[in-house]
């Protein structure tokens, strides 16, 4: 078992009702993470999940501690207990 | 030369109305190039009425990264400080509920003269539009409400 603290911005923000929050994972990869998101928070999945790719939509961007992951299989990424995650829908800023 | 004004004003997320356009253009004044800067340009963004789909907006709300969009903030102002003639590049993006008029967003260069100067205002504008984590939910007068991407 391990934890790690998610961090919700904008869409995910009003998805969750709150800005961040610590989930208890079974399994430490991105996939671990996205189940575990996808059962509590329904629409997450649409907003960032590609089914016939199993895996991110292309327009979706992962933060680990606020670092971008540039990795194209992050799926399968191995995440760390006590890591700060987050995934960005593209920006529009002011 | 006093540089402590000058150091306290630095490029970021603010919380809305934090910091003034006028405050940052006399921040400048002790620069320590200021001797060299022949021209200051400045873009304000501020909210407009209608959406980019021409609907009309009742408020606006810009949520933000901090950490990320603070250091992607100091990648663009370090690049085009690098341009010739570029003297100084400071980059003030505001977050919170916002109404229409609003200031979103300020962008001030400081060049050697006015040519580099609108070169490198533009390109720091069309930089922060696309790099930096901050995401704009515009509510619509008719109550539905929709976050920009």
């Amino acid at each position: 078992m391990m934890k790690v603290e998610v961090l919700y911005f904008a869409n995910f923000k009003d998805i969750t009702g709150k800005d961040r929050e610590v989930l208890e994972l079974n399994e430490n990869t991105l996939i671990g993470l996205t189940s575990k998101l996808f059962r509590k928070y329904e629409p997450i999945k649409n907003l960032i999940w590609d089914d016939r790719i199993k895996g991110l939509k292309k327009n979706i961007s992962l933060v680990i501690n606020d670092q971008i992951v540039q990795d194209k299989e992050k799926e399968q990424l191995v995440l760390a207990d006590g890591d700060k995650i987050s995934f960005l829908l593209p920006f529009s800023g002011g | 030369m006093n540089t402590n004004n000058f150091a306290s004003i630095k490029s970021g997320i603010y919380d809305k109305d934090a910091i003034s356009l006028a405050n940052v253009i006399s921040s400048l004044n002790s620069h320590p190039k200021i001797a060299k800067v022949g021209s200051i340009l400045t873009f304000t963004g501020i909210v407009r009425e209608t959406s980019q789909e021409g609907k009309l907006i009742r408020n606006l709300e810009v949520d933000s990264y901090d950490e990320l969009a603070n250091a992607s903030i100091n990648k663009i102002c370090n690049e085009i400080r690098e341009l010739s003639g570029i003297i100084e590049v400071i980059i003030i993006h505001f977050k919170g509920k916002f109404q229409i008029k609003d200031e979103l967003v300020h962008v001030i260069v400081a060049s050697s003269h006015r040519e580099e100067g609108f070169k490198a205002l533009r390109l720091a504008v069309e930089k922060y539009k696309k790099e930096i984590a901050v995401w704009k939910k515009e509510t619509f007068l008719d109550g539905n409400s929709e976050w920009v991407h």
